[in-house]
């Protein structure tokens, strides 16, 4: 039993279809068949840019617990750095999409030939085609193919460069905002590393300090400065007793210096996490104006100076974790 | 400030002195709203409280009024600069579901770039086809119940299909 499933005549489908090719046509002729710029470098770099923000809200969250007013300080900063983090994520999203684009147009060939051989096999099936015509429903999957390509960079280009128009504003704020954000933390974090050392230094380990970098050494200096020629007996007898005293206490002193380090390294791993943010997001900002242009002025698109900046962002943002 | 010479401090009187010229300077740099030049000095009066000794108690009162006008400056300092963090969020509040609305936008011409809905449409006419062709194996030699099964099938096929294309009008 035959039957027919598609009326002869511009079905619902056949139409869309049609408008479509009709409104891309003539771009596509006009764009040739310059390929889209590749959008997953930006992308790369957005995804790890939002890591960045996220493992910089979450370190300089648990510095500012430690000031004072910790808790009161670590709330209001978490609330606010909670949108950034929110808001970069959303990038996250419209990068991918930016990429699902360039995809979708370089791939569109292959999906138009799907798509034509698919229809021919079901004309085949529901009898509407001659089993026979095999070798002509081959020439219109090919045909398809090469006009649904071109068409799909038009289409893609042109889709690309609105979502790009659209984003770039928001882009410019989020640069911006983010940009002077770090400043901030900068100088908050600066101020609860001071009020760390302060606490670690405080107590009965202050006098421990005290006695290695200062009395002990300045009463040794003292010794040897008073000795005229050798050191009598006598001087030895109190060099001995200092370094008695300084060796009675320097398993303490040596876990306080190696405390002390460690809180320097992570103070300047912060600190270096933060200047490449700065400069990450910079160059981020730009890439996304270059992608812009590159669109509008059918050219290549440089992303070396990105890609630098994610791998060091990737690294500091390991070493920040490890410490 | 300018640089101390920590080893040339030798005695109560000198530390003394040594306090009052970091806090005359973190005075000037507080006035100056100068919160660099203020970070700079904590970082001196922690050195301040590390080398200051033998703790006697005037040394140890030094050490606690170093150790204040760390606590005040710090306080002070991220206190302000996470207030301006917080204020700074208001240009961003709405930003994320405007991004979000690009992003839709721009995955729905994904979505047409591989023309979706046509691929989906024929998926679903071949569907219907196949139902018809089954329906009419079982017609020829089924039962009653499988002929009635296979018409369910086929008008469930026929909806999708009618779904599929009205999907691919739009």
């Amino acid at each position: 039993m035959r039957h027919r499933l598609i009326q002869p005549s511009r079905p619902p489908l056949v139409r869309g279809f049609a408008s479509l090719v009709l409104a891309f046509l003539v771009p596509a002729l006009l764009w040739g068949c310059t390929a889209l710029p590749d959008a997953s470098p930006f992308a790369s770099a957005t995804g790890q840019l939002a890591e960045a923000v996220r493992t910089t809200g979450r370190t300089a969250g648990d510095d500012l617990a430690t000031l004072p007013n910790g808790p009161a300080h670590a709330k209001a900063f978490g609330d606010a750095w909670a949108v950034r983090v929110a808001t970069m994520e959303s990038m996250t999203r419209y990068a991918d999409s930016l990429v699902g684009i360039v995809d979708a147009a370089n791939k569109a060939g292959a999906s138009a030939e799907a798509l034509a051989t698919k229809v021919g096999n079901l004309a085949t099936a529901a009898g509407i085609i001659d089993p026979a015509l095999g070798p002509s429903v081959k020439v219109t999957s090919e045909v398809a193919k090469f006009v649904w390509a071109n068409i799909a960079l038009a289409k893609g280009a042109s889709d690309m460069q609105k979502a790009l128009e659209a984003a770039q504003p928001a882009i410019e704020t989020i640069a911006e905002t983010i940009a002077q954000d770090t400043k901030d933390i900068r100088l908050a974090v600066r101020a609860a590393y001071a009020e760390q050392e302060r606490q670690l230094s405080a107590g009965p380990i202050n006098s421990v300090i005290g006695l290695h970098v200062t009395t002990g050494p300045q009463a040794k200096a003292a010794i040897i400065d008073a000795a005229n020629g050798p050191l009598t007996d006598a001087q030895l007898k109190s060099l001995e007793a200092i370094d008695k005293s300084l060796a009675a206490t320097q398993t303490e002193y040596d876990v306080y210096t190696k405390q002390l380090s460690a809180l320097r390294a992570r103070r300047v791993a912060m600190l270096q996490l933060l200047g490449a943010t700065d400069d990450a997001l910079a160059r981020w900002g730009a890439a996304h104006k270059s992608l812009l242009t590159a669109l509008r002025e059918r050219r290549p698109v440089s992303v070396e100076s990105l890609a630098d900046a994610v791998v060091e962002i990737r690294t500091l943002i390991k070493k920040v974790r490890e410490l | 400030m300018k640089p101390i010479t920590w080893n040339a401090i030798t005695d109560e009187d000198a530390w003394t002195k040594t306090l009052r010229q970091i806090l005359d300077a973190a005075a000037k740099a507080s006035d100056a709203n100068d919160d660099a030049e203020r970070l700079d000095i904590c970082d001196v009066l922690n050195e301040f409280i590390r080398r200051s000794a033998p703790n006697t108690d005037r040394i140890k009162e030094l050490d606690r009024l170093a150790g204040e006008a760390i606590d005040e400056m710090a306080e002070a300092i991220a206190a302000a600069a996470i207030g301006r963090i917080a204020q700074r969020t208001a240009a961003l509040t709405g930003l994320a579901k405007e991004v979000d609305r690009v992003s839709a936008k721009a995955a729905e011409s994904a979505a047409t770039l591989r023309l979706d809905k046509f691929h989906a449409a024929i998926d679903a006419l071949t569907d219907a086809e196949r139902a018809v062709a089954t329906l009419t194996a079982v017609y020829e030699s089924g039962t009653d119940d499988q002929l009635k099964a296979q018409i369910a099938e086929l008008l469930k096929t026929i909806a999708k299909a009618k779904t599929a294309l009205e999907k691919g009008k739009t």
